[in-house]
């Protein structure tokens, strides 16, 4: 050992042994504390966490135990009965469809228009530019629910009714993502950039070969968020569509749930709803975390 | 390898009602083949000028020229410069060799004459083994190495810098500046650079430019810049450490000028007698630098410019000691040996080499010998 290394057990400068003044009182409290916030924390989760393992159980088990007392969580005899009712008996494979395609779509339309939009309010100086953001500020403030009414007259003028047009265009406007992508294309370094520029790049090709490759993470957060809002949507698909065969996912569920109450096949669905949700958090949960502070700190 | 040229160079900004004047008509040669140093405090308009050079912005007014051509709104692409960054702004997710040959695909070179020109670059360097590693791979010193290859494959005719040392630490700085000047004298390609960093400019700059405000304050080599500085801002910022200003009051006494300093006396030596008589009834700054004010034995001199002052605090830094002094109501600060014996409340006899120091216009703050020259 050194010379200059200090005798075990003490440090350099420190006063007097911090256990020794601690009252015995004061651990108490800290104690009875720390278990009074760690059982609300655990009940909280329980809370939240009972929905779906009864979704789940009651998915694979057959459809009598459903709406037992109290409620059975792990069936005797697991079954995919429910799954098979799901499938054959209602239009299914079509809702599925139709959310793939109409979530799909305004996805990728979300990710060309808004990183492109983002981009050049953030890196672009150009006549307007602030104007542009501080409508897209105000439109933030805008509920769906105020432009619903003549939103839902002009689908009905345009003859879009029933269609997947009705699904689609409107959801592509998103100030939200405008916000976000804006906020995000922020942090990244103007220098790249410039220096893309005295590297003789274009400027649709600087957007390409050095923006898109290192905006990658706010891409990321923003197919994700695209995504799971219009998975989840529920109250513009209902009311733009008429017909079993034109209903997403979420909004055809709900005719299992006022067609029957089959509460085995209706959790079987939910279940299938649910499952992206699942999987793209599982994969993309980083993101999930980087998406909560996009815009908040740099980097 | 090309000059560069401003003539009377106006960039203005605008945010929200106000307008920012970075560059106040600013006319500035730069020789074919020269190292030219920008140096400045922050919102002195260095930047904002080298900025201009590299087409990335574009002049309110006035033109740039760079060699024959009249470059002033040219794309960057079209002024054959190449320029190395602050934050050396590599693409992350390119490799080295793939970010040094960038610039070179973008202007479509044949892939051969890509490949010999990065390898040349990369052997220079001394980066070879670095070519297939992506940025965040590298250390400090190894990113501005790629930043600086990057900017040789493109065999520019001007080599733009802004800042490029600042990001590393002390050592590596002083490392680099070294490879910087041999690289000068390698390739003898014009190179404009900017740096708050008097050291830097001093230790690299042919001729060094000094701003402020977005008005070029001096032009000179460094040795120029250290003696003969134009005003208290280039005396100030020139050199190492803090300039004593001290208030003083020009009197004529038996027909020698004197100057009176915190209350004391001290004769001007002869040949600053000329300039200092005009002055003679009025105040004036007195500028000494801190290596130019040394201890003295016995008493108060005023022919010798000898003075009395108390200790208030000596910092010693290893090579030096750095001794503040009360000079009646003033700071003064001298540079001395780092094992001078003085302790905080002592008086002693300072001399304040009143030959090398300068006299400044309490009102223009310019140096009045250069008035007296007008």
């Amino acid at each position: 050992m050194s010379s200059t290394s200090l005798a075990p057990g003490r440090v350099a400068g420190s006063g007097p042994d911090p256990v020794g003044t601690t009252s015995t009182a004061a651990r108490v409290v800290r104690g009875v504390v720390k278990v009074l916030s760690y059982t609300v924390l655990v009940l909280f989760a329980i809370a939240t966490l009972i929905p779906f393992i009864w979704m789940i159980s009651t998915a694979f088990k057959p459809n009598e135990l459903s709406m037992e007392m109290p409620p059975v969580f792990i069936p005797p005899e697991p079954t995919l009965k429910n799954f098979e009712v799901f499938f054959k008996q209602m239009n299914a494979w079509r809702w599925i469809f139709n959310s793939v395609v109409t979530v799909s779509i305004i996805t990728l339309g979300h990710v060309i228009l808004y990183t492109t939009a983002g981009y050049a309010l953030a890196k672009l100086s150009f006549p307007g530019r602030r104007l542009v953001f501080g409508m897209v500020i105000i439109a933030l403030t805008i509920p769906l629910y105020v432009i619903v009414v003549p939103l839902y007259q002009m689908m009905f003028q345009f003859g879009w009714m029933n269609t997947y047009a009705a699904l689609i265009i409107p959801a592509l406007v998103g100030p939200a993502n405008l916000f976000l992508m804006k906020q995000f294309m922020q942090t990244l370094p103007s220098s790249l950039i410039d220096s893309a520029r005295v590297d003789a790049c274009p400027e649709w090709r600087i957007f390409l070969r050095v923006v898109l490759p290192i905006a990658k993470p706010g891409i990321a957060v923003l197919a994700i968020f695209t995504f799971m809002g219009y998975w989840n949507g529920f109250f513009w698909p209902l009311i733009v569509t008429q017909t079993s065969e034109m209903r997403t996912l979420t909004v055809g569920l709900t005719s299992v749930r006022y067609g029957s109450f089959d509460y085995g096949s209706l959790m079987a669905g939910s279940l299938i709803a649910a499952a992206p949700m699942f999987l793209v958090f599982l994969i993309f949960q980083r993101y999930f975390l980087k998406g909560l502070t996009v815009g908040a700190v740099k980097g | 390898m090309a000059s560069v040229h401003a003539e009377h160079l106006v960039k203005e900004f605008r945010a929200r009602q106000e307008v920012v004047r970075a560059l106040d008509d600013v006319s500035i040669s730069v020789n074919d083949g020269e190292f030219a140093v920008f140096v400045g405090p922050s919102g002195s308009g260095k930047t904002t000028f080298l900025r201009c050079v590299a087409g990335l912005e574009i002049p309110t007014s006035g033109r740039l020229s760079i060699g024959d051509r009249d470059v002033t709104t040219l794309h960057p692409r079209e002024r054959g410069i190449a320029m190395v960054f602050q934050d050396y702004a590599l693409y992350p997710h390119m490799t080295v060799a793939e970010n040094m040959s960038f610039a070179l695909k973008n202007l479509r070179f044949p892939r051969a004459e890509i490949e010999a020109r990065v390898n040349q670059a990369a052997k220079m360097l001394r980066i070879e083994m670095l070519l297939q590693r992506r940025p965040r791979q590298l250390s400090g010193g190894q990113r501005q190495r790629v930043a600086l290859g990057r900017a040789i494959v493109r065999k520019p005719h001007v080599f733009l810098f802004d800042e490029p040392l600042s990001n590393l630490d002390a050592k590596l700085r002083g490392e680099m500046r070294v490879e910087l000047a041999d690289l000068h004298a390698t390739l003898q390609t014009t190179a404009v650079y900017v740096t708050h960093d008097q050291v830097e400019a001093l230790t690299l700059g042919q001729r060094i430019w000094v701003m402020k405000d977005g008005l070029v304050q001096q032009v000179g080599n460094g040795e120029q810049l250290y003696n003969e500085p134009r005003n208290m801002f280039v005396a100030s910022f020139i050199g190492t450490g803090v300039v004593n200003m001290l208030p003083a009051a020009v009197a004529s006494v038996a027909g020698t000028v004197w100057l009176s300093v915190a209350g004391q006396q001290v004769a001007l030596p002869p040949e600053r007698q000329r300039v200092a008589t005009p002055w003679i009834g009025k105040d004036v700054i007195l500028g000494v630098r801190p290596e130019h004010v040394s201890l003295e034995a016995g008493d108060a001199d005023p022919a010798q410019g000898i003075v009395r002052a108390t200790v208030h605090l000596v910092e010693r830094l290893g090579s030096e000691s750095l001794v503040h002094w009360k000079l009646g109501g003033h700071a003064l600060v001298s540079r001395m040996a780092p094992d001078v014996a003085l302790r905080a409340g002592e008086t002693c006899s300072v001399r304040l080499a009143l030959e090398r120091s300068h006299l400044f216009d309490p009102v223009t703050e310019e140096r009045i010998e250069l008035a007296a020259a007008a």
